[in-house]
């Protein structure tokens, strides 16, 4: 593309330039400013005297947190937990989507099993009854009752499925008339089409399971096999609430007062992962792989 | 073609779905019962095994390779009385956790409960009676600690049988509320003591005036200064009292509420209160202590571990606060308010086999943590490991709250005169704290100092509010009515968004009367005639 250079077009570029690094620079100012407070020593921290570089510079909080010994396993489950819950989910949302993007005369009954599916996004159990059903199938404490209880996000199949109705259906005839069965063209002609709506559903999924903190919290019996964010979360809990619960219980009280640079190592820390999944999902952002392979 | 295909993927998806389910067996097995039905008299039989969940202790440390499951305690109680402890599950959000465990029927043989879910599981009798258990069983040391709180007791019987052995609580002594103000401030401006009202703003003026304060005195969102100095007033905004006609009222609907209303709004216009106080969390308020723009506020005992070793790392030496009894708006003597605190029963499953047990374990752990060494069963060092770095908040159901009372004399007397003369283990924990910053310097001790370490530390103050009958308690003593548990806390957050447009100015004291029309009328009548209906005379 190249542009007419206008006076208009330039001023344009050059706001649009200062506002949009404005724009990065208020997103990323409070990153800087926790890794400056979990760098710092506490009681600086409580003085409120550090803004974007440490005062009284230490590394005790993150000797904290890996010398806890519940840090690092609980970034195990998370990751474990995501993995095993990203490849349940896609591959459930894959086999599950291709048959309903077919018309129904195609499809026998397809009309109803969307409404099955669909009715899921309005109605939910609601917390006990969920409970109830994942503690009588013994799935308490392990690592399944993270991962079965949401195995197939209704909504990113409806994605799914939208985009494989924008697929050309020659293509699919085509690997037809090439001999090919149904799985075959599933997984050898269409899921390489699929890539762009892959990475979409595979980075709701993987962000979903990563922040997901409250079923971690119920589902596991012993805190040894919390998830990172079940784990953060336990860390912070406001101190007005702390107070309140404790009812005179000074020792309780006391527990809560000094764990503020401890805190903001561990939800760095925490963020770090994340950070770094985008960057490898961004190129199979691109659409446009359909161009020219169907010639009309 | 395509519905083989279906039928495939559908098959296959239900293989999966068994396998997972079949992968890990169900954690909450039944206990092989000791198949002895006679009374255990003897450790010569299998050992009893008790499932328990807890809550986690966020500062507990334990020793090298031990854990909950696995600890000084549990093999204390194993020894002792041939007791396997099993750990169920392990929360930190324990209430939820035990919620769901209702809700779905699995219990644990034995955990706590608040007042709240006591009452559930007795409705749905689900827990088993305990009468005989602690009539047989109950040391003399436990009685001892039980029978005078009858009132207590009482909350956990229906129909006169025990369904639950109440912990207890810390003492009236630790429920009080002090005046704190920084030490050399105070010591420069030569300030003994603060007795009156009058007194208080002329130290918050010498502050601010000698010392460079930016304004007098701390508040944060939630008032919680404001409701701390409210006995000052003898106003009793957070609890149940009698009325003028004798019937109980809530503390905010009576004139000294106002009267300490007032006061506050017009410190407020003065400029002793932080303009934006009322966005400020406890974090954002303390942050002006720490930068010397402010040196007084109103806390209970435990201020010092705020306002101790912070202000020193970050002001300098003898810059921490320091406490002082609550000055007065007149000669009457100062009350302090008192809740119900007994927030914690501990509890058997309805048809577990050996509910004496559960006495037996809270015997234990009072013997070995307040009798052992006056008994001379065991020595200070074997003590301690059992009440440091918070072991002695992890055995869950198996425990008592002690009150300090005697500990906080004994220690600050054997502080104070250097005669050490300590009684229980606790004690001997604070006092060598309390040395480690008195003879060392150590900060690490400043926090236990200023609550029980010198004339006026917050607690010896406390034990002598006790001394002087200083205590008012809130009618409901108990077990509260439904309809003020089916309130929650949104009449009181009523009257705090209200009490805060007051101080800050927005509205006129008049208002005050309007405010608590307004509490009438959204539920605060419901809530007094229920209260009366149960504890009314």
């Amino acid at each position: 593309m190249v542009y007419f250079r206008s006076p208009a077009r330039t001023a344009f570029v050059v706001f649009n330039t200062i506002f949009l690094s404005l724009t990065a620079i208020a997103c990323i100012i409070p990153f800087i400013h926790l890794l400056a407070i979990s760098f710092s020593g506490s009681s600086a921290v409580a003085a409120g005297r550090v803004v974007f570089w440490p005062v009284d510079f230490t590394i005790v909080s993150y000797e904290f947190a890996f010398r806890g010994g519940k840090f690092l396993p609980a970034l195990w489950v998370s990751i474990w937990r995501v993995l095993l819950g990203v490849i349940v989910n896609l591959v459930l949302i894959v086999i599950t989507a291709y048959p309903l993007s077919k018309n129904k005369d195609k499809v026998f009954g397809r009309n109803i099993y969307m409404m099955y599916f669909v009715v899921t996004i309005i109605i939910n159990g609601g917390l006990i009854p969920t409970y109830i059903v994942v503690t009588k199938l013994g799935l308490l404490n392990s690592i399944w009752a993270l991962v079965l209880p949401g195995a197939l996000p209704i909504f990113s199949m409806i994605i799914m499925m939208n985009f494989m109705r924008g697929l050309p259906e020659e293509i699919e005839q085509a690997a037809m008339i090439d001999g090919a069965g149904v799985f075959a063209t599933l997984f050898r002609v269409m899921l390489p089409l699929l890539t762009p709506a892959l990475a979409t559903v595979g980075l709701f999924s993987v962000v979903n399971h990563w922040n997901d903190w409250f079923s971690g919290l119920i589902y596991m019996q012993d805190s040894k096999n919390y998830p990172l964010q079940t784990y953060l979360h336990t860390l912070i809990i406001n101190f007005e609430e702390v107070i309140r619960m404790a009812q005179g219980d000074t020792a309780k009280i006391l527990a809560y007062m000094n764990v503020r640079t401890g805190r903001a190592a561990q939800l760095f820390l925490a963020t770090i992962p994340i950070l770094m999944v985008y960057p490898f999902i961004q190129k199979y952002f691109t659409t446009g792989l359909v161009l020219g392979s169907v010639k009309g | 073609m395509y519905k083989r295909v279906l039928g495939i993927v559908l098959t296959i998806a239900l293989i999966i779905s068994v396998a997972a389910c079949s992968s890990s067996a169900p954690t909450t097995e039944e206990p092989k019962d000791t198949t002895n039905q006679e009374p255990k008299d003897t450790t010569k039989q299998e050992p009893i095994k008790v499932r328990v969940g807890l809550p986690e202790i966020v500062n507990a440390k334990f020793a090298q390779g031990e854990d909950y499951s696995n600890n000084l305690w549990t093999k204390l109680f194993k020894e002792k009385i041939n007791v396997d402890v099993v750990v169920d599950w392990i929360t930190t959000e324990y209430d939820t956790k035990l919620n769901l465990a209702i809700a779905s029927g699995e219990l644990p043989d034995m955990f706590t409960v608040n007042i709240v879910q006591l009452n559930q599981l007795i409705e749905a009798d689900m827990l088993e009676d305990l009468t005989s258990s602690y009539e047989k069983y109950a040391s003399p040391s436990l009685i001892k600690m039980i029978e005078p709180n009858r009132d207590i007791v009482e909350t956990a019987m229906r129909d006169g049988k025990l369904l639950a052995i109440p912990r207890l609580h810390y003492g009236d002594e630790t429920s009080t509320s002090f005046l704190w103000a920084r030490k050399d401030w105070l010591e420069g401006n030569g300030i003994k003591e603060v007795k009156t009202i009058e007194d208080f703003e002329k130290m918050m003026e010498a502050f601010k005036t000698n010392n460079g304060a930016k304004f007098g005195t701390m508040l944060d969102k939630t008032l919680s200064a404001f409701f701390e100095m409210a006995s000052s007033f003898h106003a009793y905004p957070k609890i149940w009292v009698d009325g003028p006609d004798g019937k109980i009222v809530h503390g905010a609907t009576l004139p000294e509420t106002k009267n300490a209303l007032a006061k506050w709004a017009e410190w407020y216009k003065k400029g002793y209160i932080k303009k934006d106080f009322a966005t400020m969390d406890s974090a954002a308020m303390l942050r002006d202590a720490y930068n010397g723009e402010v040196g007084t506020y109103a806390q209970q005992n435990w201020a010092g571990w705020q306002v101790g070793a912070d202000m020193v790392k970050n002001k300098g030496e003898g810059t921490y606060f320091v406490s002082m009894n609550l000055p007065s708006v007149d000669d009457n003597k100062i009350l302090y308010p008192r809740q119900f605190s007994n927030s914690v029963y501990s509890v058997v499953r309805k048809g577990y086999k050996h509910p004496e047990v559960l006495v037996e374990l809270i015997n234990t752990y009072i013997d070995v943590l307040n009798d052992s060494i006056g008994n001379g069963t065991m020595t200070l060092e074997e003590v301690l490991p059992f009440n440091t770095n918070d072991m002695h908040h992890i055995t869950g159901p198996f425990k008592v709250e002690f009150a300090h009372y005697q500990d906080i004399k004994d220690v600050s007397s054997s502080v104070i005169t250097g005669n050490k003369l300590l009684g229980s283990g606790n004690a001997v924990l604070f006092y060598n704290e309390i040395l480690k910053w008195k003879n060392e310097g150590d900060l690490v001790g400043l926090g236990r100092y200023l609550q029980m370490g010198h004339e006026t530390a917050s607690l010896v103050l406390g034990n002598s509010h006790v001394d002087n009958e200083q205590i008012n308690k809130t009618k409901v003593w108990g077990a509260m009515p439904q309809a003020m548990l089916d309130y929650g806390t949104t009449l009181d957050d009523l009257l705090t968004e209200g009490y805060t447009k007051i101080i800050m100015g927005l509205e006129d004291i008049s208002y005050y009367d309007t405010l608590i029309e307004a509490w009438r009328h959204a539920g605060g009548d419901e809530v007094t005639a229920a209260v009366n209906k149960m504890y009314g005379k």
